[in-house]
């Protein structure tokens, strides 16, 4: 018995060790050359395989990078810096841009917002969406089961208290994977210098976003109105920022009912002593 | 000469690996999507299973017969396998580097194929000899590369084809498969057993 054990034992092994060494030396003779670019690529490259750049995974916009010559600065997650280092391998030249941020378009937590009544299915807002679209009343706002949260690679989102999804600033990366996530499309990539955010993304008009909503943007267009549509303008019961065409007058966005229009201050601050 | 080319046919088209015995389905669905990706795989094929073939038969023949290993013949066969389908990726990789990407994952993946490791067992059950492992071999092969050609024909006519869609995709390839297994069926008793 013991015999037979070593004889398979033996034969096996020694079986593996001639294909093993068979192999090594074809490995040998049918070596391929690699361009070493593509390696060093993908070691900078930040390796999540998120897939903002349009490429299957980080390899794979490695090795497009050196084979078709396509946009050193699709990596969002990784910005300027790999961006950088990308350049300095495939000797091109970076080109600035502007760093981007997740932001929540939605305040609807369990106080605020009107119930229709108990969700008991699987946790997943994109399951609660297509069956009977959550139970909050408003058909436009946070589910709250969390899917960003879930696709975040970065650890960058986590479910508050409120059942609303909440950004780590320092950490998000702009990669743009929650926005795909959310069957509702409440998160928004945006510029990270930028100092206006409305965060409702309800279409509906007056009355009809105040029952079931607390703090929704009830559309009634103050903001645009203070400022003679410069910079804010009305589109489908909601505004919208210009920041670029934004000239300075923040009273509007201030005297907004519902207090919708975040403001940051700091922001603000750091862009008026640029202008200056 | 007659026997030799009974087995062949037999093992390319009466049982057909993929058709009739349901050996092999992966690659078969996964790169029947391209004639020129399929026909590369195909050959792949041919050659892995023709070489497991006369590799497996040799350990068989002289080394788990002798000592009494025929339990260690699974183990063993994976083992060829797996060594040969690397080998054939380096060479593919060296000699057709397009060939190489268009067969992506599912040329490693002949490793794990049932065709491959179906066809070294068979010839160990059905006793052949030397020769008749090697033909066993390279006509299953042929059969796999066969109804891996047909299907991939017709999937890429069935691009332009207006399919329902709730068909469109893998419903289609799957129902395609079925009716081209019954075809294949027509082959049985061609040869009387």
């Amino acid at each position: 018995m013991t015999l037979l054990i070593i004889i398979s034992a033996a034969s096996i092994g020694g079986l593996g060790l001639f294909f093993g060494i068979i192999l090594g030396i074809a490995a040998k003779f049918f070596k391929t050359d690699m361009d070493s670019r593509i390696k060093d690529i993908e070691e900078i490259l930040p390796g999540i395989n998120c897939g903002a750049c349009g490429f299957p995974g980080c390899s794979g916009y490695a090795k497009a990078l050196v084979k078709q010559d396509v946009d050193i600065s699709l990596c969002i997650p990784g910005a300027s810096q790999v961006q950088a280092r990308i350049a300095a391998i495939m000797g091109k030249e970076t080109k600035d841009k502007e760093s981007l941020i997740a932001k929540v378009r939605c305040v609807g937590d369990k106080d605020t917002v009107a119930r229709t009544g108990y969700y008991l299915g699987v946790k997943s807002c994109s399951l609660a969406q297509i069956t009977v679209g959550g139970d909050k009343a408003c058909a436009y706002g946070c589910l709250g089961y969390g899917d960003c949260a879930a696709v975040c690679p970065f650890d960058a989102i986590h479910m508050g208290k409120d059942k609303l999804p909440h950004v780590d600033e320092k950490k998000c990366t702009g990669c743009g994977l929650c926005v795909k996530a959310c069957p509702r499309n409440i998160i928004e990539m945006v510029n990270k210098r930028d100092y206006f955010f409305i965060k409702c993304v309800s279409k509906d008009f007056g009355p009809a976003v105040s029952k079931v909503c607390k703090k929704g943007c009830i559309g009634c267009g103050i903001c645009a109105r203070v400022n003679n549509n410069e910079g804010i303008r009305m589109e489908n019961n909601l505004p919208v920022v210009d920041h670029k065409e934004f000239k300075g007058d923040v009273t509007g966005a201030q005297k907004c009912p519902t207090r919708v229009i975040e403001f940051l201050k700091e922001k603000w601050e750091e862009k008026k002593h640029e202008k200056d | 000469m007659e026997h030799y080319l009974i087995i062949i046919v037999s093992a390319a088209f009466i049982n057909n690996f993929v058709l009739s015995r349901f050996l092999g389905l992966c690659p078969f669905i996964g790169v029947s999507k391209r004639l020129d990706s399929a026909l590369g795989m195909g050959m792949a094929v041919i050659f892995v299973l023709t070489f497991a073939s006369v590799i497996t038969y040799m350990i068989h023949r002289f080394l788990l017969l002798p000592y009494h290993l025929e339990f260690l013949k699974t183990i063993s066969f994976i083992l060829v396998i797996a060594t040969l389908v690397q080998f054939v990726e380096m060479v593919i990789h060296k000699t057709a580097p397009t060939l190489y990407e268009s067969l992506g994952i599912y040329l490693p993946l002949i490793t794990t194929n049932c065709a491959v490791l179906g066809a070294a067992l068979l010839n160990i059950n059905e006793n052949y000899n030397l020769l008749e492992s090697a033909l066993n071999g390279f006509g299953a092969g042929v059969g796999f590369t066969v109804a891996l050609i047909l299907m991939a024909s017709i999937r890429e006519k069935l691009e332009l084809a207006r399919v329902p869609r709730s068909f469109k995709g893998a419903p289609i390839t799957f129902i395609i498969a079925g009716i081209l297994s019954l075809i294949f069926l027509c082959f049985k008793g061609i040869i009387a057993e």
